[in-house]
């Protein structure tokens, strides 16, 4: 029940950002400049991303009308019991992982292609409870096969971090 | 007739030939290099063999390359390239049933049918089907990106509201970057990354791949377990008998591939979509398609090979490009001193013999090659999951990377990641979301380019026969099924109503 509560209200508030990514589309485009020929306005850079705009304002307008009826059905009835995802240790890892992929460009760039990638290999096999021995085998191989693929097959530039370059 | 076909078997030519293509099941079986990418690292290395090896070299590649992105998309829901993406509709749901392998076999011996059948339309019917394919203009390229998009009603599997939602997401991201008609910067906010748009191969990865891992992640009594389960044999009598009982479809999708691989700027990912559409609505079996269904896997994949033999109609009859990777070959075909357009068939006809042929051999050597790959990748994926999804994620990343050597397609890939999670726990589906991002530029370049020569007045664009039997076509696509059951329930109702009148 509470589930349902949480995606009807999850509904919603993915209906009022589409609306408000609508009216930011639409009020955006405005700034475009204009296309003119022999005076007259032709179809200009804002007019696709004016009518996606009102299309993202009408579905988001129907999503959250639709969704605020089957919440106020649900919320009558709802219990509060149960664990939550958002205070568990899967909550916990998926935050890590997100983390770990947005710092990644900038540990690599420090400490090269190698060393930060197996690092972070080896923490988050460590984090999916993978034994000690495979993980660093695990993020050796890993590391070593991607730069064969990346590296020396298709020829592309991998960070060798500035602590070792000075650059 | 026979001299050249009977020079492709010898060693300096058929060891380059088979390199190529293993080297092609690699690339396209890594998320993020691309067939385009594998037939650009390619061409300097044809500089050094014989000009047949390097045709076989370009084309075995390429076809290799298209087939092997299904691999990663049907155990791992990573499209391994742009053609892949459908792949990760029924291939992947084949898998999670723990027919992996069922599904590959069908992949593997439809796109090599596919092609072959793409070949062979190519060696007859190519000036014709050329003339043809250039008499669309731009309301007819408007029309093809609609009725393409127009399957989201049909991928959406019964929640059309929030597939369209989805398609409209893709399309409002389509609109970031240059604009091509004014070259006017459009949502970039002063960031240079933006300013070429967002490439799309970060954004399958992030959102079908990275979203998949990130849901995975909240079952931790799975950790341990083998990422794929039901992985055997690989049960190639079992996928002939499949693609023997449903041999109208492969046509059916074969024909649709090579018709949108011959249409310049359209290529076999978007032919791939259109023959899903095309089996999701046209099947008996409709109702499968979607949950892990044969038909479903056969349809895209005899479609997207079948487009590349497509796309070199335009390319050798007009020297016109159908897709990127036909761009480069042209330019490599100059090269050597060929002139591609009408009088390549009678000027060349000799290297042209040994094109066809090498088309028809790439895709009888496709077979075991792909076999090979299937069975390598398998076996890879029977290694527990909390080693395999690190190695997806690092290679993910560093896929998304390699596509312009940028750091901020990581970014990219990451937020695209997010948000298919969190739509996929709204219902909303994520395929629409990559139509939309393909077809958007195609759709709204037409439409503005059609619109500025009729002066604002939409009626020509349904007025010329090809816009107005594409129209139609999607109108029957959509609602024929709908129109069919309606006249029969009328018909019937008038019939009991008759025969209780007459009791």
């Amino acid at each position: 029940m509470k589930e349902k509560l949480e995606s009807a209200l999850g509904k919603v508030v993915f209906g009022i950002v589409l609306s408000i990514l609508g009216i930011f589309m639409i009020l955006y485009s405005r700034t475009f400049p204009k296309v003119r020929s022999g005076g007259d306005v032709m179809t200009g850079p804002n007019f696709f991303p004016t009518i996606i705009g009102i299309l993202m304002i009408t579905f988001g307008i129907y999503t959250i009308i639709a969704n605020l009826r089957s919440m106020k059905d649900v919320s009558e009835k709802v219990e509060k019991n149960g664990s939550s995802f958002y205070k568990s240790w899967e909550f916990l890892t998926f935050l890590i992982f997100l983390l770990f992929i947005a710092i990644y460009p900038t540990v690599i760039n420090y400490l090269g292609f190698f060393i930060g990638t197996f690092l972070f290999c080896f923490i988050l096999m460590k984090r999916l409870h993978a034994k000690w021995v495979t993980s660093i085998v695990a993020s050796i191989i890993i590391v070593f096969v991607s730069w064969v693929i990346f590296g020396k097959i298709a020829f592309i530039g991998l960070p060798m971090g500035i602590i070792f370059t000075g650059r | 007739m026979l001299s050249p076909i009977m020079g492709l078997f010898s060693l300096k030519v058929l060891i380059p030939w088979i390199l190529a293509m293993i080297f092609g099941i690699f690339v396209g079986a890594t998320p993020g290099l691309t067939a385009t990418m594998a037939v650009a690292l390619l061409i300097p290395i044809t500089y050094y063999v014989d000009p047949r090896a390097a045709f076989a070299m370009i084309l075995g590649v390429s076809f290799t390359a298209i087939f092997a992105g299904d691999i990663p998309a049907t155990f791992l829901r990573i499209p391994g390239t742009p053609a892949s993406g459908v792949a990760v509709l029924d291939g992947f749901e084949m898998n999670k049933k723990g027919k992996g392998a069922l599904a590959l076999s069908i992949d593997l011996l439809g796109s090599a049918l596919g092609g072959l059948f793409g070949i062979l339309l190519l060696i007859f019917i190519a000036p014709s089907l050329a003339k043809f394919a250039l008499k669309f203009t731009n309301f007819e390229y408007f029309w093809l990106g609609v009725f393409g998009l127009s399957m989201t009603a049909i991928i959406s599997r019964g929640k059309i509201v929030n597939g369209f939602i989805s398609a409209i997401i893709g399309l409002a991201i389509s609109t970031i970057g240059i604009d091509i008609t004014t070259g006017y910067p459009r949502f970039t906010f002063g960031n240079t990354n933006l300013i070429g748009g967002i490439s799309f191969i970060p954004v399958m990865i992030g959102l079908f791949g990275l979203s998949e891992i990130l849901k995975n992640l909240t079952k931790k009594e799975e950790l341990g377990a083998p990422t794929i389960k039901g992985f055997g044999k690989l049960p190639f009598l079992e996928a002939i008998k499949t693609i023997w009982n449903y041999k109208l479809r492969f046509l059916i999708s074969s024909i649709i591939g090579v018709f949108i691989g011959a249409l310049p700027g359209a290529g076999a990912d978007i032919a791939a979509w259109v023959a899903y559409g095309a089996a999701k609505n046209t099947s008996k079996n409709k109702n499968e398609i979607g949950t892990g269904h044969v038909e479903g896997v056969l349809a895209p994949t005899s479609a997207n090979n079948a487009a590349l033999g497509g796309t070199w109609i335009p390319a050798f009859v007009f020297g016109i490009p159908g897709d990127t990777i036909t761009a480069i070959v042209l330019g490599a075909m100059l090269m050597y001193g060929l002139r591609p357009g009408p009088h390549i068939f009678s000027q060349s006809r000799n290297l042209m013999n040994s094109i066809f042929a090498i088309g028809i051999i790439s895709q009888i050597l496709l077979i075991p090659l792909g076999f090979l790959g299937i069975k390598a990748s398998g076996q890879l994926l029977k290694s527990p999951r909390n080693i395999i999804w690190i190695g997806v994620v690092f290679f993910s990343i560093i896929g998304s990377y390699a596509i312009n050597n940028n750091f901020f397609d990581i970014y990219m890939m990451l937020l695209a990641g997010l948000v298919g999670f969190f739509l996929e726990k709204l219902d909303v589906p994520l395929a629409p979301l990559i139509l939309g991002l393909i077809l958007g530029p195609m759709i709204e370049n037409n439409l503005r380019v059609g619109l500025i020569k009729t002066g604002g007045n939409f009626l020509p664009f349904t007025t010329r026969p090809i816009s107005l039997t594409i129209i139609v076509i999607m109108f029957l696509v959509l609602f024929g099924g709908n129109i069919i059951s309606f006249i029969l329930r009328l018909f019937r109702g008038k019939n009991n109503e008759s025969s209780k009148s007459i009791n």
